[in-house]
């Protein structure tokens, strides 16, 4: 906690001010939710949370386009850029699917995912703008990482989407004004068909994801596929989305857990985001965000560590 | 029926194979065993990889056509289980994150160290360590794609509505096969092209390394490089403040950075103190010097002046508790000084010209450098050459026979100019000789070019030799200056400071200062050319740090290219802060040769700028900007890469994203329309 306030002090102001509001919007979509608890309906809190919300994601878009004006390039070289370019992206969704739908636990699970996102970018506090080496120094660069990104946020989306479903499957309904009943929206949403379109735009942004890359290493490195771990976890991420959209046509699989089946996916979404610098074979990874340099030697990190240069 | 044409009864009580997840995974699980038992035994039989791979591949043929004829209902059956679909692709997810977690194309003593030596057995048997290339891994592949094929044919017919479907499970056979035809017609080559040298050969690459042995020549044209340049980044400097430094010269992850600027003032975040730039120079020169710190550790010193012939006296200081140090050699290489605490016999015994303890060959190719015997009449295999040492010349001459024509000799047996000849042949070549010179490379490097491959460097490496004769010593203890000739005490001298010793008319050696506890005070100035002071060439910047509680204040110099070319890291008040002063990134931004390719006439059909990111293509062949040669700025690695299969992998490709969007997004427009229609 310590080592976080530091880094939070150290950070920006802009970025002071996103987290701040997005823990103010987390807060209120707390409190209107506890309200509900006891039957009071709380709704101007529920619309200031929601403004809250709109308001922390502007200023994440400004954060997220000034630094990309300063760097010159696509924000996404180190954990705390790719953070903020993912809670811009997944916000967008899930401010969307909000707004629309007005599901009040869609809104609170997403605030926590994207609170968490940037607590881990403070974590990690990689904050310098780093110079992008050569090889990424592409006109793929940008196509490439938004799409990932994209396709990392529509999965998310299905998670969210799928806890609801869980809380609440298409054949059941809650008593009109209980607490579930209007933290899960007015309308009647089905969440199960929601969940599946979600993973069909994640699989496809994967697929997509994967293709540019390749397409893109074929310039940089020679290889369309080069067995990389990164690229290995894209495609057990995608093979295993793959498994849970068949599994909607297997009578013993489709359904419940086939929901469970795609809550879980997320979590290989997860680890090919986070993980890789958990894996024994991250030596042989030129796919690893540029970590700060741990001693001051001059050493700068050259983040595409196997690569030629 | 589901709206894919499945059937969703309810499962009978005994669910038949294809409806048994459990009984698939074990099934894929003996299917992968298997495999890897056959190429163990491939590899027994002594298939190289490409045959490996043949044999496989008409195996596995045989196997399926097998299981059709026999098994007809029940293998299709299997194969267009949706259920199966399920447990394959996670089955392969399994064997893909496999080799994310075992270390990929390692040695067997590398697992033997890393894993234990029952893990090595299991990973080299299982082919974990090179998962990805291992026949099990195709053989599961080959059964994904078959299993996506029948479900393809079963589907049939395809109105329009359904062509998202074929698609995506045609796509996968596409990339698959447009994978296994790279495995019978890719090619990587390395070669190190040097500027104004056209050349069509490359070296096939194993395990990302140039192989001598295995030249692939370019069958119809050669490249030739123009130019390379190395372009940098604009360096920024910047000044990064550590709060929490621990005290054991590491600094904490993440400090804060400072652009800066003159006067530039600042507290620290998290700290009492406030920070302030005093003095920013772009292009400094070191002004700093040793002086006398009686708190300092014991380190004496002696600052010498050396008369030469030379306007200017070259003045350096001698430290005679360090090794490397405690010697100077006289710029024009006549005389030596020393510098030490104590006289010895020892000492005189170490001042003596000396042979060299071992005579080598260095031989370098592509950045590889390996020693060899250099004694007369030895010679040393290659894969694909030889060398020789044919003769040892120690004061090598060139002289001119009566007749005019020029040879070799030595004019003494002393080795004053040592050479060795020896004699190059390439496999199935005629014998070349090639001489080298010890104390002078670059003139047989030029001698030897036309005689030797591109690339590959020679050199004479004579170690632990003592060349010079003649010493000047200085000793501390009995303050004394002696004059070392040939291993023999000549003169001797009491040690006065600022007394010139005079070794020969015009050659003199002159102590100026002697320091006990020498400690380097660093201070820098302005360079004193005005175009030179600003260029940001050495930049330095005085800081002072201090406690307004306290009044206490300290101030340091930062380096922030100090001379190893590396930032110099400071701590204040006692180790709590730590700053740096350094170039934001010293990453280079890129790389670039100039290429040409020219036909056997030399005619120029192409051309074009490799840099990283941006290869030359031509007829087929992919020159990539693979590294560089430190040393030799006229030198760039290229890499050649050859793939006639690429189009069909991205026509699999393509295949692949229309089928999806056709699937999920197309599908239901099509289908809406076609009820529309129905309708009416």
């Amino acid at each position: 906690m310590a080592q976080l306030y530091a880094n939070f002090i150290k950070a920006e102001l802009v970025f002071q001010l996103t987290y701040a509001l997005y823990l103010f919007a987390l807060l209120a979509y707390a409190l209107c939710h506890f309200a509900l608890a006891f039957k009071d309906e709380r709704d101007h809190l529920y619309r200031t949370g929601r403004m809250l919300f709109l308001a922390a994601w502007l200023l994440n878009a400004f954060m997220l386009i000034h630094r990309g004006i300063i760097a010159g390039r696509a924000p996404s070289k180190t954990y705390y850029e790719s953070l903020i370019y993912f809670s811009f992206i997944f916000g967008l969704l899930a401010l969307v699917v909000e707004w629309v739908k007005k599901v009040r636990l869609l809104g609170f699970i997403s605030l926590l995912i994207m609170f968490g996102a940037l607590t881990y970018a403070l974590a990690k506090a990689d904050i310098e703008i780093i110079t992008l080496p050569p090889a990424l120094q592409s006109a793929w660069f940008l196509p490439h990482v938004t799409i990932y990104f994209t396709g990392y946020a529509s999965t998310t989306v299905a998670f969210v989407v799928g806890v609801l479903a869980l809380i609440k499957p298409g054949d059941r309904s809650f008593e009109v004004g209980s607490f579930w009943a209007r933290a899960m929206g007015s309308t009647d949403v089905n969440f199960e068909q929601m969940n599946r379109q979600w993973i069909r735009l994640g699989f496809l942004l994967l697929a997509c994801g994967l293709i540019t890359g390749g397409v893109w290493a074929k310039f940089a490195w020679s290889d369309y596929w080069a067995w990389d771990p990164k690229e290995n976890w894209g495609l057990i991420s995608w093979l295993v989305y793959g498994a849970v959209l068949h599994m909607h046509y297997v009578p013993a699989f489709k359904g419940r857990k086939a929901v469970w089946a795609s809550v879980f996916a997320w979590g290989f979404v997860l680890f090919t985001y986070f993980g890789m610098s958990k894996l024994p074979t991250k030596s042989q990874s030129m796919h690893l965000y540029t970590e700060p340099p741990t001693s001051g030697e001059g050493d700068t990190v050259n983040g595409v560590n196997k690569q030629m240069y | 029926m589901t709206e894919a044409g499945l059937p969703t009864s309810e499962a009978p009580a005994h669910k038949p194979f294809h409806q048994n997840s459990i009984q698939q995974m074990i099934v894929l699980a003996i299917w992968a065993v298997s495999w890897m038992a056959g190429q163990n035994l491939f590899s027994k039989m002594g298939f190289n990889p490409q045959q490996q791979v043949t044999a496989f591949v008409a195996l596995t043929a045989a196997i399926y056509g097998a299981a059709f004829l026999i098994r007809h209902d029940w293998f299709y059956q299997l194969l267009v289980s949706v259920q199966f679909a399920v447990s394959q692709m996670l089955f392969m997810a399994l064997a893909v994150v496999i080799g994310t977690v075992v270390l990929q194309d390692e040695s067997p003593d590398f697992y033997e160290r890393f894993y234990g030596h029952f893990a090595q057995k299991l990973i080299l048997w299982t082919h974990s360590a090179n998962l990805y290339r291992s026949l099990w891994f195709f053989a599961l592949l080959s059964l994904l794609a078959l299993s996506m094929l029948a479900v393809a044919w079963k589907r049939r017919p395809y109105p329009a509505h359904r062509i998202g479907f074929l698609l995506v499970h045609v796509s996968t056979s596409v990339i698959l096969l447009g994978g296994l035809w790279g495995k019978y017609s890719y090619v990587r080559a390395f070669n190190e092209l040097r500027t104004g040298e056209p050349t069509n050969t490359f070296y096939k690459m194993k395990n990302m390394r140039p192989n001598p042995a295995e030249p692939y020549p370019i069958p119809d044209f050669r490249v030739q490089l123009n130019q390379f340049t190395i372009e940098h980044n604009n360096p920024e400097f910047k000044l990064y403040a550590f709060v929490e430094p621990d005290g054991k010269g590491g600094f904490e992850k993440n400090p804060k950075a400072y652009e800066v600027k003159p006067g530039l003032k600042a507290r620290l975040p998290l700290s009492k103190l406030y920070l302030s730039v005093e003095q920013q120079i772009p292009n400094a020169l070191e002004a700093g010097e040793f002086v006398n710190n009686p708190n300092a550790p014991e380190n004496p010193a002696l600052r010498v002046m050396l008369g030469i012939g030379e306007p200017q006296p070259v003045i350096g200081d001698l430290f005679s508790r360090q090794k490397n140090a405690a010697r100077r050699d006289e710029p024009g290489g006549r005389f030596a000084v020393v510098y030490q605490d104590r006289w010895s016999t020892d000492l005189l015994n170490q001042l003596r010209p000396r042979a060299p303890k071992a005579e080598k060959i260095a031989l370098t190719f592509m950045g590889k450098t390996t020693l060899h015997n250099a004694k007369v009449g030895s010679t040393t295999e290659f894969p694909s050459f030889s060398l020789k040492v044919e003769k040892y010349y120690p004061d090598f001459a060139v002289v001119k026979d009566k007749d005019g024509t020029p040879h070799a000799t030595s004019r003494s047996a002393n080795p004053l100019e040592p050479w060795l000849e020896l004699s190059f042949r390439a496999s199935g070549g005629v014998p070349r000789r090639v001489m080298l010179s010890a104390r002078n490379p670059g003139l047989s490097d030029q001698l030897n070019a036309p005689n030797l491959p591109k690339g590959l460097k020679l050199d004479y490496v004579r170690e632990g030799e003592e060349r010079q004769s003649r010493f000047i010593v200085f000793t501390r203890g009995d303050h004394s200056i002696r004059l070392v000739e040939n291993g023999r005490l000549t003169r001797s001298e009491p040690l006065q400071l600022n007394k010139p010793f005079i070794v020969e008319k015009g050659l003199s050696a002159t102590a100026v200062a002697a320091l006990d506890h020498a400690e380097y005070v660093p201070a820098f100035v302005p360079h004193p050319n005005p175009k030179e002071a600003l260029k940001f060439e050495r930049p330095v910047l005085k800081v002072r740090l201090w406690d307004p509680g306290s009044g206490q204040s300290e101030e340091k110099w930062l380096d922030a290219l100090g001379p190893d070319g590396l930032p110099k890291p400071e701590t204040f008040f006692d180790q709590s802060v730590g700053l740096i002063y350094k170039a934001k990134d010293t990453e280079p931004k890129d790389f670039r040769s100039e290429l040409v390719v020219l036909d056997a006439t030399g005619k120029q059909l192409a051309s074009g700028t490799v840099s990283v990111n941006q290869p030359l293509i031509f007829h087929g062949h992919w020159f990539y900007q693979s590294n560089y040669n430190p040393e030799d700025p006229s030198a760039s690695g290229i890499m050649m890469v050859r793939e006639p299969s690429l189009w069909l992998v991205y026509a699999g490709f393509l295949i692949l994203l229309v089928g999806i969007l056709w699937m999920f997004y197309l599908k239901p427009v099509l289908k809406r329309r076609d009820a529309d229609r129905k309708e009416v």
